[in-house]
């Protein structure tokens, strides 16, 4: 069947601004990082993804479809590790990410107290702010962004930046659950979300405001990689320049 | 009266990353910006401010102390333009930023649809949606970001950047009533916001979640900053260098 006019709307959305484009995304799949960085990006990304599975409980709790409630329970259950995404064990997908962390040398006790510590990127705030804004809007302006605009973005991130973690950071494939699992989980994931923002979005209103919430998600996606990229490439970089 | 080893903290944190000493300030007070200028920072100002109003009622809605409840009415009340303040008429504040925006050149339709139109910088966003998250917080939390972080810094940005509209871009003193008239106000409702931050936070826990978040707000505050600096300053040049 020929995808709609809303459909590839909303799929040109995210693709001018997707963060696999970005010199963040570059410099990874380069191997321009080191494990140190990595275990750095754990420590802002987790307080990134661990929220995830509060901001769709939060439209589960507001949102008048069973259909979509089920769905939407579904998502949080595997994110928690209730239940398994795919053929995937359940596990809880943020205790994949602190596991990453550790064997990149970051201890998991730093990842988890970054944000008390004040060590998490004004940028990073500034995305999980705008996300839980999100989670309180009618389940039809939150779900183009979060689900859209932000997890349908995930297998194609990871797409290209597992691959380098074998080839180029010597990482094997047992210590990248965390990837692997989330390339598999979110093309469902995202997929339905398409689903269920044509079928409820009807109104030429609804729609343009799903569009420009999918638009907004992936500009703030790309703020918070900005930040990662001039803290952890660009700014060291000007330092050792300096020196 | 001696001030407490509290007051010193909360006043250091804002102290560190006071939006005063930034490179839009400078650029502001320095002359280097020009009308066009102005009215693209009303158009992302704006959509910070305009919110102001709103997250101090939700933090009116939720605040069990009738003193505080009544400061916060009559900071809501002076910001929407039921009563005046110090002796000056009522006015709705953020209808004085529209107006100066009109005299800048900037249509104030263009300002008022900007979020609607994607032209808001996902750095506004970001600050936007942090206040909008703190505004739900328990109220001495939310007061510390909200009043101590942000609002308090207000006289001396103003104090430094509203010569310069009469001296180096040729504003009238009537058309920067905008500027004026929040050197006073907020004089008074930061010092109150420290008063009432000092007295509720009580335990030393509380009081340490206090000065992280004023951090975290003079961040998110900068943060704006930064992207209407590299939006308006730093790129337009990058962009005529490649032309």
């Amino acid at each position: 069947m020929a995808k709609s006019a809303f459909r590839q709307a909303l799929e040109e959305a995210v693709a001018q601004r997707h963060s696999a484009q970005h010199p963040w995304s570059d410099a990874w799949a380069s191997g321009k990082l080191d494990r140190r960085i990595l275990g750095e990006w754990v420590k802002q990304q987790y307080h990134f993804v661990r929220h995830f599975s509060e901001w769709v409980a939060a439209v589960y709790a507001n949102c008048p479809h069973q259909e979509v409630q089920h769905f939407l329970l579904e998502n949080v259950a595997e994110e928690e590790g209730l239940i398994g995404s795919g053929d995937f064990a359940p596990v809880r997908h943020t205790e994949l990410l602190l596991e990453f962390a550790e064997i990149c040398g970051t201890p998991r006790a730093d990842v988890m107290d970054a944000e008390a510590k004040g060590e998490l990127l004004p940028e990073l705030i500034g995305l999980r702010s705008w996300c839980t804004v999100q989670s309180r809007r009618p389940f039809i302006e939150a779900l183009p962004g979060l689900l859209i605009g932000l997890e349908s973005q995930v297998p194609g991130i990871y797409r290209k930046t597992m691959p380098p973690l074998i080839d180029k950071y010597g990482f094997a494939e047992e210590e990248l659950t965390y990837f692997t699992l989330h390339i598999v989980a979110d093309v469902d994931h995202g997929e339905k979300g398409y689903g269920i923002v044509e079928k409820y979005a009807t109104t030429d209103a609804e729609r343009a405001t799903a569009v420009h919430l999918v638009k907004e998600a992936a500009s703030m996606r790309r703020l918070y990689i900005d930040g990662l990229y001039r803290t952890l490439v660009e700014q060291p970089k000007s330092k050792r320049l300096a020196a | 009266m001696a001030k407490s080893a509290f007051r010193q903290a909360l006043e250091e944190a804002i102290e560190l990353r006071h939006s005063a000493v930034h490179p839009w300030s400078e650029a502001w007070t320095s002359g280097k910006l020009d009308r066009r200028l102005l009215g693209e920072w009303v158009k992302q100002h704006y959509h910070y401010v305009s919110h102001f109003a709103e997250w101090v009622a939700a933090v009116y809605a939720n605040c069990p102390h009738q003193d505080v409840q009544h400061f916060l009415l009559e900071n809501v009340t002076e910001e929407e333009g039921l009563v005046g303040m110090g002796g000056a008429a009522p006015v709705r504040h953020s209808d004085l930023l529209l107006e100066f925006g009109e005299v800048c050149g900037m249509p104030k339709d263009k300002v008022l649809h900007a979020q609607i139109n994607g032209e808001l910088l996902p750095e506004t966003l970001g600050l936007q949606s942090w206040c909008t998250v703190q505004s739900r917080k328990p109220f001495v939390e939310a007061l510390s970001g909200l009043l101590i972080g942000l609002e308090s810094q207000v006289p001396r940005i103003y104090s430094k950047t509203t010569p310069p509209l009469l001296e180096k871009y040729g504003f009238s003193e009537d058309e920067v009533t905008f500027f004026s008239i929040h050197i006073l106000a907020d004089v008074e409702h930061g010092e109150k916001g420290f008063e009432i931050v000092e007295k509720h936070a009580t335990t030393d826990e509380q009081r340490a979640t206090c000065v992280r978040i004023v951090r975290e707000a003079t961040m998110m505050r900068r943060l704006y900053l930064d992207g209407v600096y590299r939006n308006f300053m730093s790129q337009p040049k990058v962009t005529s260098l490649a032309a």
